[in-house]
């Protein structure tokens, strides 16, 4: 899920950068709880780590993102922390290219954050099993929507349909289903063993 | 009479001449001669971690820079092609789900691009991360300490 260098036309990785640097000024300016630059690091770790794991799938090869992993325990920061982990990336190992970083966030960060905003509505509900259910749901859907914002950075630069969809959305549906189920189960476990990690817990609340 | 002789042998004696000059390299039995013909480029194309890249879209360009060919890529990652010349640098660009690498060929023997070992990448970035969070808490730590003293009646 990371565009290389010379994929994209100028106007599209400006935006990107534009996008990305934006929200992550905001986030930083409203929040920069030093105390939570621990489990910021621990997270972007895992994010960077898995992205550099790759799995043959079909005719081509695809990686694990975590991005809704990142979305359920950081919130917002999950977007700086993505910047940072795509910056990591590219000047220390040539992982996707340096013109793309801003829009490399925005395809992972984006999707982030809305992972961040479907757990979070998940977690006011009185559903049984709703930390593990919107927890996969929010990993399942970071995913799906990086795919969407993935493919339509590719349409603009010509490519064909017929193309985009068996080698980029038919490839992630895997990642899709796997993420789901790795984070809606590491999400119904962390609330009973360590509920402070992920977003949108109480401590009032009893755990399920 | 013997003008004509002299005459005729002269001219003999110029069509042998133009005919030897004309043709030295084929007529000259002391000569070695060498001809090479340019085989073909072979592409291989993967992913990180060593996937065949399939149907990767392959744009050949020229030493001047125009495109000389397109083509993509087989089951097996692979594409050949055959060069007209092999003055100046080929340069092939590989194109894949948002993915590209381009490699100039223009000597002799192998070449390409190269990753650094998966296990060293994980190692090194997983360590860069922890060690601005281990950074963090350090400073969590002096900043507390510093409260506390501050805190501290003297």
């Amino acid at each position: 899920m990371h565009i290389s260098d010379g994929v994209l036309s100028p106007q599209v990785w400006v935006s990107g950068y534009v996008i990305a640097g934006a929200l992550a000024t905001y986030v930083l300016a409203k929040k920069t709880d030093v105390s939570e630059i621990p489990k910021l690091s621990v997270i972007t770790a895992a994010v960077f780590v898995a992205s550099l794991i790759h799995i043959p799938i079909g005719p081509t090869s695809v990686h694990f993102i975590l991005s809704g992993l990142a979305g359920i325990t950081l919130g917002l920061s999950a977007f700086p922390a993505i910047f940072v982990a795509l910056i990591l990336q590219a000047f220390l190992f040539q992982h996707g290219g340096i013109t793309t970083i801003g829009i490399n966030t925005v395809i992972m960060g984006l999707p982030a954050l809305a992972a961040y905003g479907v757990f979070l509505a998940g977690t006011r509900t009185n559903i049984k099993g709703k930390y593990a259910i919107f927890g996969g749901l929010a990993g399942g859907i970071a995913i799906a929507l990086g795919i969407a914002l993935l493919s339509l950075c590719l349409l603009t630069t010509g490519e064909y349909l017929e193309y985009v969809v068996p080698y980029v959305v038919v490839a992630h549906l895997p990642v899709v289903a796997i993420e789901a189920i790795v984070i809606g189960a590491f999400a119904g476990f962390m609330v009973r063993v360590r509920p402070q990690l992920l977003k949108g817990y109480k401590l009032r609340e009893v755990v399920e | 009479m013997n003008k004509v002789v002299i005459l005729i042998a002269v001219l003999f004696l110029s069509a042998l001449l133009f005919i030897g000059l004309s043709s030295t390299a084929n007529a000259n039995p002391h000569n070695i001669l060498m001809n090479y013909q340019v085989g073909r480029i072979d592409i291989d194309v993967y992913f990180s971690g060593g996937t065949p890249a399939q149907n990767a879209h392959i744009t050949v360009y020229k030493p001047n820079g125009a495109i000389y060919l397109e083509g993509e890529t087989n089951d097996e990652g692979e594409f050949s092609f055959e060069p007209t010349v092999m003055q100046g640098e080929w340069k092939v660009v590989a194109e894949h789900s948002g993915h590209r690498a381009e490699i100039l060929i223009g000597g002799a023997g192998e070449g390409g691009t190269s990753e650094m070992p998966l296990y060293i990448t994980v190692i090194a970035g997983f360590g860069y991360l922890i060690g601005l969070g281990g950074a963090a808490i350090g400073y969590m730590g002096w900043r507390a300490q510093r409260k506390s003293e501050s805190g501290t009646p003297s």
